[in-house]
């Protein structure tokens, strides 16, 4: 051994080191493992990424924890972009990464993850979204694999619940690479058929066979969908991205059957409920009916009519009494005062009547006494002008007027000589 | 096929309707029976209809058979 020649570890290290990092491959190298023993670190994340039969070293420092887009965890099947390098302090070589993902599966969840929060934050999965389904559709439409159990199951309950409604099928791929365009085609030819429901449905099956019902186009022509959609996709577990989408989920197709159309069973027994409560409120009113004419029928009007007319009867005699007795007390009393009225005035006037007629016998009697005749009879005479008006004062005549004077037996002319007033004497 | 002059769910909301009427026994006796003939006449139609009736099949793409 050549004492001249040798390596210090320290050397060696570097040497080794030097040479790793010169092989292009090893500068920029992508690798896949299972992450394990994670362990950070104020410098980075330190962790071993191993497969069935190996393992390495990986570190992930500070400046490139920006490009980890996941919550790393122990157990995660990843691939790493990075340097393979040797520690030369351990003299253990190891790989520093810049860039990490899930690998696989965990990749595609991942995103499908993201791809979830993208359309909720639109609010595409908005439960003011969610349409109601219609309760008696004319006609259903389903997507699904032909001769699927699926197809099948919802035929056969569809059509035994609610005989009345058309099925139009629309088969489609429902797994694989071209299922998501598949799918899309086919929702767009269900646009052109008068349905008034869609389905939907998928028997259950792996995550990765349910896939094509995360995609996100597929999705969007679902929110667009002018009708309402039930999804029956896998089963209760899988949950895919047009189950959100969809008015309605459902974990199989027998239960997609029983939102989709009602029972005829259940409508045939509320038929006959209806008829019973029209035929009971019809019994009701008729009943009702027969107690009200039955009460008015007790009405004395109607037992003892003449009863109720006699006593109508019998009070209108009283009235008639009341009414006589008070207008005939009236009257009476009128009667009374007109004939006392009548006594007074009848015996004012005929005392009155017999006055006149005393006084005109007296009258008479004077008269008679105080005649011309008679008076011309006791001596007297009276005196006349020529037309023969009665002369009873000196101023009725003037001087050598002639007069006439009558006696009881005779007259005589004469002519006034002198008139001489009474007193003159 | 269904009758195309009034759908089923009309006519048995029609139905609906009567009876709630009829219950609410404010009716005179000719409606009541008025009403308690069209209802029964609409039921008659709907039972028949579901009994008569046989749900289509069509298939869209693929082999047009009808089941």
């Amino acid at each position: 051994m050549s004492k001249a020649a040798y390596f210090t570890v320290s050397q060696l290290n570097n040497y080794v080191k030097l040479v790793l990092e010169s092989q292009t491959t090893l500068r920029n190298i992508t690798l896949r493992g299972e992450v394990s023993n994670l362990k950070p670190h104020s410098s980075g994340l330190y962790f071993s990424l191993k497969d069935a039969d190996a393992v390495i070293s990986a570190v992930m420092f500070t400046n490139s924890l920006k490009n980890l887009d996941f919550p790393l965890k122990n157990g995660d099947e990843v691939l790493v972009q990075g340097l393979v390098t040797l520690f030369t302090g351990r003299g253990s070589y190891q790989i520093i990464i810049n860039k990490i993902e899930l690998f696989g599966q965990g990749q595609k969840l991942l995103e499908l993850e993201k791809l979830k929060k993208q359309l909720a934050s639109e609010g595409l999965f908005d439960s003011t979204r969610k349409r109601l389904i219609k309760r008696f559709p004319h006609a259903v439409g389903i997507i699904t694999g032909q001769g699927s159990a699926a197809e099948s199951d919802l035929l056969r309950n569809i059509a035994r619940r609610y005989p009345l409604v058309t099925i139009y099928l629309f088969p489609a791929l429902v797994q694989g690479e071209k299922a998501p365009e598949d799918l899309r085609r086919v929702l767009q030819l269900t646009r052109s058929y008068p349905i008034d429901t869609l389905i939907i449905a998928r028997g259950g099956g792996s995550s990765e066979d349910l896939w094509a019902f995360n995609d996100e186009q597929l999705v969007r022509a679902l929110a667009t969908y002018p009708i309402p959609v039930i999804s029956a996709v896998g089963h209760e577990i899988d949950t895919t991205l047009v189950d959100y989408i969809a008015d309605q989920r459902v974990s199989t197709p027998t239960a997609a059957a029983e939102i989709v159309v009602p029972d005829q069973n259940e409508l045939v027994q509320n038929l006959k409920i209806y008829e019973e409560r029209m035929e009971g409120a019809l019994t009701n009113k008729i009943v009702n009916l027969k107690k009200n004419l039955n009460n008015l029928a007790k009405r004395p009007v109607i037992t003892n009519p003449l009863a109720s007319f006699s006593s109508l009867h019998e009070k209108l005699k009283l009235y008639r009494k009341q009414i006589s007795y008070q207008l005939g007390n009236k009257i009476r009393l009128h009667l009374d005062l007109i004939d006392r009225y009548y006594e007074r005035l009848h015996s004012a006037l005929t005392r009155r009547v017999t006055n006149i007629q005393h006084q005109i016998h007296l009258y008479e009697q004077k008269m008679l006494a105080l005649g011309p005749d008679n008076v011309l009879k006791r001596g007297y005479a009276y005196v006349t002008n020529e037309d023969g008006k009665l002369i009873s004062s000196i101023n009725d005549v003037t001087s050598g007027q002639i007069v006439k004077t009558t006696f009881q037996d005779g007259k005589i002319t004469s002519k006034v000589i002198e008139k001489r007033g009474n007193e003159h004497e | 096929m269904n009758d195309k002059k009034v759908s089923f769910e009309e006519r048995l909301k029609r139905l609906e309707v009567i009876v709630q009427k009829m219950e609410s026994g404010e009716l005179a006796l000719e409606d009541a029976l008025k009403l308690f003939e069209e209802g029964n006449t609409l039921l008659k139609s709907l039972q028949e209809e579901l009994q008569k009736a046989e749900a289509e099949v069509i298939r869209v793409s693929g082999e047009n058979k009808s089941e």
